[in-house]
């Protein structure tokens, strides 16, 4: 029986094998599938399978993503300590406020490009100062800036002072969607600029603006030498934490429709640091973890618990905890741990196979 | 005693004119830099660009090679004897099956010689089996073979009663498989002509947009260079001679009280491998900073030909400027980022050369991506010459000493520069790996054309590849010369050794 009837060149495998995973492994499909699933909460909310409280806290830990995520340029990436996360954020959020309540025919999104544009000043600002000074005390300073803006929040006529400042219902565009927006339109529209904005991280920190930045936090030295301005990228960082916290601090306002001085202290400040820490600030992901954990917990999944809603310190000390023991065991946070516990688990695995199997062959 | 030194030497720069076009030509400078590199890039990028289109034609072919193959075997299979289909089809399976045979007899004899006592610890083997399990285990591996092929027996059987017998249409669909062959090969060539005309097309009109950009920026660039030029020669007066590379003159630099570079002046030529010496202390790395401006000296001017015989006055220049005129230095201590990957550490010192701004990186624009083909085919070559390959998606963290100094190596020959200084480059490394430096110091400063201005302190390096050596001790220049020259230096000498 002749077996080669077919044509040669055919028969041939050309060598390039089609990679059908190619989709699968670019890194915006989990964040993609990540923004689905977020709206399938919100759909299955309105079917009554979760229950409401539970996909409006969601939302709410969301928008600290935000906040984080432009954290982790300054922490983990440019090497910048800051613990003026509460001070942008509450400027964005009052900032929101005052323009909603001043001009009510004013679409959302001139009020989000306003807030960008005072957020980016601060930013400038706050950046020229950490050319003086670094480490810890640059730390305090923003502390500082952020308990200024804390005492202007508290004490100022415009912003309601102790009681708050309440929004009503806005507009997202001129006249297109004159709809009262309710929550789940405001959920969508979180969820979409979480994604666009892990979206846009992803691609700067993987570009020569990302590159530059960890060689400037690994040693400035060596930035310098390769031509590395730190007074460009170190304004850029801080830009950057502060646009991203204006952003959340004003999704933060139209989503709750109240804010008022408390949520705007040094606890905001130090749990977007811990997000960041105890999650993994350098990845996109370990920073979503980290919110989860440090924000999320407590209304998401503890709420049903009589014992912890009835004593909110437990979750304080379990987040404490939680700090302590990432930053003296993974370094790199919760995201290396599991990095870790998969090398770890191929190791065993491979280890098994040789005992049962012998080592040969 | 440091004061009235400076005051005693007026800055060469006095006038506010000069300062003006000064900073003038640093913006002009910069305008060209980045039209330059552009138009380099742009042209770089095009047989990249070509390597694309042939990728995509190959891929393109590959799926259409799987279809097809897919429907010729089908077709196939009707022509063959129900055995042949089998094998054909059974192939798979016979292999797991094989391979699970395979595991469980490699089981039995791991028992064996776990019993036996020859595996240790960590499951390696310390002995051999006794003759008495060997033959054990051999009976069993024949007993597995023989169940093996007798399930291949019966799912063959099953096969054919499921199946029937040979197709009596067989010579039909032969005939018929035949002219498909020939459709199919034809059908494939025609697809890929299609796809190359399409890819050829594109291709071109890609290529003449390009060749257009790139004639309209050369067209500016040498506009603006001749700008460049005439400004900066406004800006100061001195123009050194062409085969000198790097002027000191008259450096200065205290500490305090504590002078570590004093009054040291010294040509550097072009093209050739230059050796700073002296004691521990004697300032060395100061020089080496001074140049690099990661120390503003106290006094003295440090002059510098760049690669289109432009003089340049580097005691102006910033210090992350300094890469983008042409010279790129080493540390003594390894300077590598250990959060980045050897290959994007390459890429770390091609930062100025991308042009790209904030936003394209942002939203990784088509511009940024081809500049990046274009870097990253360009650090990739780097890495294959200093055969290093192997470690581009490595940390630098943890490696010998000596493959540590090779990445930071390679890093300055990412920058393009015309003058590269080496800190130290036989610090810590063995002898072996001293003459392989030396044998690739001589080769960079061949091959790219560049000065290499090097502090060391292993003499036999220096003497072996240095053209001209200078002698320093507490910041004062000892002697200048040939390495031989230097051996012979009485002051050297003393330096070295202490007075008699």
């Amino acid at each position: 029986m002749e077996k080669n009837v077919l044509t040669p060149n055919i028969l041939r495998v050309s060598g390039t094998e089609t990679n059908r995973l190619r989709i699968i492994r670019h890194p915006f499909f989990g964040f993609i599938i990540f923004g689905v699933g977020m709206i399938l909460v919100q759909i299955l909310q309105k079917f009554g399978v979760v229950n409401y409280s539970f996909a409006k806290a969601l939302g709410q830990t969301a928008i600290y993503g935000i906040a984080a995520l432009g954290f982790s340029f300054l922490l983990g990436y440019a090497g910048l300590s800051s613990l003026g996360t509460a001070g942008f954020a509450g400027l964005g959020a009052y900032l929101t406020g005052l323009i909603l309540n001043t001009y009510a025919q004013v679409p959302y999104f001139v009020t989000l490009i306003a807030v960008l544009a005072v957020s980016i000043l601060l930013g400038v600002s706050v950046g020229f100062i950490s050319l003086r000074i670094e480490g810890i005390f640059l730390a305090i300073v923003t502390l500082g800036l952020s308990e200024v803006l804390g005492q202007v929040f508290l004490n100022a006529e415009f912003t309601g002072g102790p009681n708050g400042m309440r929004t009503g219902y806005i507009r997202l565009l001129p006249n297109l969607l004159n709809i009262r927006t309710n929550i789940s339109i405001l959920f969508y529209i979180v969820t979409a600029i979480l994604v666009l904005l892990m979206m846009l991280t992803s691609n700067l920190i993987s570009s020569p603006t990302g590159r530059a930045m960890l060689a400037m936090k690994n040693s400035t030295s060596a930035a310098q030498a390769m031509g590395i301005s730190l007074l460009k990228y170190r304004l850029l960082a801080f830009i950057l934490a502060t646009a991203y916290a204006g952003i959340a601090g004003s999704l933060h306002m139209i989503y709750g429709q109240y804010t008022d001085p408390v949520q705007w202290t040094i606890m905001f400040s130090l749990n977007i640091l811990a997000a960041c820490l105890v999650g993994g600030a350098k990845s996109i992901w370990g920073i979503l973890i980290g919110t989860l954990i440090i924000f999320g917990l407590t209304p998401l999944f503890f709420q049903d618990i009589t014992l912890l809603r009835n004593n909110s310190w437990i979750m304080s000390v379990i987040s404490g905890v939680l700090i302590i023991l990432v930053v003296m065991f993974f370094k790199g946070g919760i995201i290396q741990l599991f990095k870790n516990l998969g090398v770890q688990i191929r190791i065993r695995n491979e280890k098994k196979k040789e005992y049962r199997f012998g080592k040969d062959e | 005693m440091a004061k009235t030194n400076n005051a005693a030497r007026p800055p060469v720069l006095s006038s506010l004119k000069e300062q003006y076009y000064f900073l003038i030509g640093m913006l002009d400078e910069a305008r060209v830099e980045k039209l330059g590199s552009r138009a380099a890039m742009l042209s770089q990028y095009l047989p990249l660009r070509r390597e694309r289109l042939n990728r995509g034609i190959e891929k393109k072919l590959a799926r259409f090679d799987a279809r097809i193959r897919k429907e010729l075997s089908a077709l196939e299979d009707k022509t063959l004897p129900p055995e042949a289909v089998f094998k054909k089809i059974y192939g798979e399976k016979e292999r797991a099956l094989e391979k699970k045979y395979r595991l469980q007899f490699r089981e039995f004899r791991q028992n064996l010689r776990r019993a036996e006592g020859i595996v240790d610890q960590d499951n390696n083997l310390t002995g051999e089996l006794s003759a008495q399990a060997a033959e054990k285990a051999a009976a069993y591996e024949a007993q597995l073979e023989a169940e093996k092929k007798a399930r291949v027996q019966a799912a063959l059987e099953g096969f054919i009663k499921k199946r029937g017998g040979p197709s009596e249409r067989a010579g039909e669909f032969k005939t018929r498989l035949e002219r498909r062959c020939a459709e199919a090969a034809g059908e494939r060539e025609a697809l890929k002509k299609a796809l190359e005309v399409k890819a050829d097309a594109g291709y071109q009109a890609f290529a003449r947009r390009t060749e257009d950009r790139i004639a309209g920026i050369k067209a500016k660039l040498s506009e603006e260079r001749r700008r460049s030029e005439a400004v900066t020669a406004k800006s100061h007066t001195l123009v050194l001679p062409d085969d000198v590379a790097l002027r000191l003159d008259r450096l200065c630099m205290y500490f305090g009280g504590l002078k570590a570079v004093d009054d040291l002046s010294f040509d550097v030529k072009k093209g050739e491998i230059f050796g700073l010496i002296g004691p521990n202390g004697a300032g060395k790395t100061t020089v080496f900073n001074c140049i690099t401006q990661f120390y503003k000296p106290s006094s003295g001017e440090i002059w510098f030909n760049d690669r289109y015989g432009k003089t340049l006055r580097l005691n102006k220049y910033a210090v992350h400027n300094i890469i983008k005129t042409g010279i790129v230095r080493t540390f003594q201590n390894i300077e590598l980022v250990a959060e980045l990957t050897v290959l994007e550490n390459l890429l770390l010192a091609a930062h100025t050369q991308y042009n790209s701004g904030f936003f394209s990186h942002m939203f990784f624009t088509s511009g940024l991506r081809q500049e990046t083909a274009v870097l990253t085919q360009k650090a990739l070559e780097i890495l294959e010459k200093m055969n290093l390959i192997h470690l581009k998606n490595a940390y630098p963290v943890g490696m010998p000493y000596g493959i540590l100094k090779r990445i930071e190596l390679a890093r300055t020959l990412m920058a393009d520069a015309s003058l590269i200084i080496l800190d130290e480059p036989a610090a810590g490394l063995n002898e072996k790996e001293t003459e392989e430096l030396m044998e690739l110091i001589k080769r960079i400063s061949r091959e790219y054309e560049a000065t290499i201005f090097l502090v060391e302190h292993d003499m036999g390096l220096v003497m072996e590849v240095c053209d001209h050596i200078c002698a320093v001790s507490f910041g004062r220049k000892l002697a200048y010369g040939t390495p031989k020259e230097i051996q012979e230096s009485k002051d050297v000498q003393e330096a070295y050794l202490g007075v008699e």
